[in-house]
């Protein structure tokens, strides 16, 4: 270096003190990211957990676990990592491989540090996890002895951690290389569930190794060919197109919407099951509970799709969207997110009697007031330039309001004024919003010719 | 004098072979980084830079191997993405020392280019809220501030206006002068207005050096 004549001397430091410091500092925009982009599909997925820990607690599956044969436990717990690996993958994927971590590969950081960073961050994201897989292997101190004991809990550990970094390093590949991953990770934890402690850490430190190793490269870009279909109305193609960015953009948080729709379903199908023939009017009121919470996870969608399209708004103001289009779009957007919910709960509610034969009903009226309350939001957020803030404790404090409304009037007709009143006034709240877009540009088109 | 050497690279991205056999040798000069859009002018940069696993052979930056000394190769590098994804929520600041720190070298460097380039009050100001234009000018500021051997710039030319384009052309033309190796992803090298040493074409997978 000391060629260049004008180059600037490279100054003396400390490079462990400097090394942990920058670690610090890019694990906290890193997790905040992650926390930003999935911090509400978590939240919503973790709900269903509370109730179930009061159904099943975790000493309850724990017994049942280690009362079963070998061959049957290693299925199980086969199935549960893989589970696990497809419901964190994106947040793993964000971890390891987010666009805005790629630019400091550049910078001179050594292989050493990028794996240390990223180990650290999925330990972090992996902590309950890991202290459920814990948990879940004490008893065998008392039968098999502690080196087998903690054997065991690590080989589990490792292979999270090696089908974690796995499916993430054939994230350019073909879809079938995902699934064998997956299928190579699962083969892997059914047989250190069937061998010795010893062999089954001896194979997860093993594989471990060998993706360690990776961490210390970049990590591929996602693969950029898929199918799609496009076109149609206006109306449908607009709708589809947020569709189809919240589905390639944010996948997974779909995912998590719906299955916390369809928990939701169950817990409440279960506690319908139970009072429904003493107590049809508690049972109702649980369906009608149901169908407001259902639509407003299902809404949400729009929020999402909205959120994700907004980088390119400047493109798509230059489309000369109607206005009653792009409503509408959305309003057909937030209700096909809760398509889960009204196929899945016509299904198990019908089982239940009469009380669970207004479902669809329900939701419906549940849907029309989540649309347009979700939609009229979107555009308020929009006018006020705070689109991207997380909007949980609002949207929950919302739902709560309709909760409260749907079981004083004792049905959920009692939104449709709400509903009606959000409708009536979207079009000016659309237009504050395309008023605050068009003033935000100018300005950030003049401060960037000053 | 080699500054940047590959031997047989192969890159592929989403399942497809982008670039193969790439064999290079640049010694000291301005280079122009041409071909159509999307033949992987990029993809080689970002390849060059590290930031892109690639599929085979070997990359070395002023005789370090990228990938078995990555300290000491990535420390003579600096790289323009063509769109760069930064934290949003640091300030240009705080970037660029982070980055002069990691390099070592003099935490303020940058700054003042920084501030001429757009104001001096943007330095303290979040990178979410500057706009595109000037996201860019950090990214190329925050490449050039430890005035490596070996700079890779991405369309460097896209959204500078006219004064910092010209203080990038007689800063690169030094640079050139100086003995480094600047090599420049560009679709119209003429426009550039640069005294070129030589051209890298990239067709078919393969890269032409003329």
């Amino acid at each position: 270096m000391a060629r260049l004549p004008t180059q600037l001397q490279p100054r003396p430091q400390a490079p462990r003190v400097l090394g942990g410091a920058l670690g610090r500092r890019l694990s906290t925009l890193v997790l905040r990211d992650a926390l930003q982009t999935y911090g509400v599909g978590m939240s919503l997925a973790l709900l269903p957990l509370v109730y179930l820990y009061r159904e099943w607690p975790p000493w309850e599956i724990r017994d049942a676990l280690h009362g079963l044969p070998p061959s049957s436990r290693a299925l199980l717990m086969a199935a549960a990592h893989a589970l696990y690996g497809v419901a964190t993958a994106p947040v793993v994927r964000q971890l390891l491989a987010s666009e805005r971590l790629r630019w400091w590969w550049a910078l001179p950081l050594s292989a050493r540090w990028w794996r240390a960073l990223h180990l650290r961050h999925l330990v972090l994201l992996d902590a309950p996890w890991l202290l459920a897989i814990a948990y879940g292997v004490l008893p065998l101190a008392a039968t098999a002895g502690p080196v087998h004991t903690i054997a065991s809990g690590l080989a589990f550990a490792m292979l999270t951690l090696f089908g974690q970094i796995a499916m993430v390093s054939v994230s350019d590949r073909p879809p079938r290389w995902a699934l064998l991953g997956l299928l190579t990770w699962a083969l892997a934890v059914a047989a250190a569930v069937l061998v010795p402690g010893l062999v089954g850490a001896g194979l997860g430190a093993l594989l471990l190794a060998v993706m360690v190793r990776r961490l210390g490269q970049p990590m591929p870009e996602v693969g950029a060919r898929v199918r799609g279909r496009t076109g149609g109305p206006p109306v449908v193609a607009l709708a589809r197109l947020g569709w189809l960015a919240a589905r390639r953009h944010d996948g997974m948080a779909l995912v998590w919407g719906a299955a916390t729709q369809l928990a939701a379903i169950t817990l409440a199908g279960l506690a319908i099951a139970h009072v429904g023939h003493e107590d049809p009017e508690a049972a109702a009121a649980l369906r009608r509970g149901l169908a407001v919470v259902c639509a407003t996870i299902g809404a949400a969608l729009v929020l999402r799709a909205v959120r994700i399209l907004h980088g390119d708004r400047p493109v798509l103001d230059t489309w000369g969207i109607e206005a009653h289009h792009e409503r509408s779009a959305r309003l057909l957007l937030a209700a096909v997110g809760g398509l889960p919910a009204l196929f899945v709960g016509s299904i198990a509610l019908a089982g239940l009697g009469p009380v669970g034969q207004t479902w669809p009903l329900d939701l419906l009226l549940a849907t029309a007031w989540a649309a347009t309350h979700t939609v009229r939001l979107t555009f308020s957020l929009d006018a006020r330039r705070r689109l991207h803030e997380p909007q949980l404790l609002r949207q929950l404090l919302w739902m709560a309001a309709a909760l409260i409304l749907t079981e004083v009037a004792g049905t959920p007709l009692a939104l449709l004024p709400w509903a009606a009143f959000e409708a009536w006034r979207m079009p000016a709240t659309q237009r504050r919003a395309d008023h605050a877009r068009r003033r935000f540009e100018a300005a950030v088109r003049d401060d960037h010719r000053s | 004098m080699t500054l940047v050497q590959t031997h047989d690279l192969a890159v592929r991205r989403g399942g497809v072979t982008i670039l193969d056999h790439v064999s290079l040798h640049l010694s000291p000069g301005l280079y122009a980084l041409a071909g159509a859009n999307g033949a992987g002018k990029s993809t080689l940069l970002r390849a060059l830079a590290g930031v892109l696993p690639v599929a085979a052979g070997t990359i070395a930056i002023d005789g370090h191997d990228l990938w078995r000394e990555p300290v000491a190769a990535r420390r003579r590098l600096g790289y323009l993405p063509e769109s760069p994804e930064l934290f949003p929520y640091l300030t240009a600041r705080e970037l660029l020392r982070t980055a002069n720190a990691v390099r070592g070298v003099d935490p303020r460097a940058g700054e003042e280019r920084f501030a001429r380039w757009v104001r001096p009050a943007a330095l303290d100001l979040r990178i979410g809220t500057l706009s595109a234009g000037q996201r860019r000018k950090l990214a190329l500021v925050a490449a050039i501030s430890h005035e490596p051997p070996v700079l890779l710039l991405d369309e460097p030319a896209n959204t500078l206006d006219a004064a910092a384009l010209t203080d990038l052309r007689a800063l690169l033309t030094t640079w050139r002068d100086e003995g480094r190796a600047v090599v420049v992803a560009t679709h119209r090298p003429e426009a550039l207005g640069l005294p070129l040493d030589g051209r890298l074409v990239v067709h078919e997978r393969r890269v032409r050096v003329s």
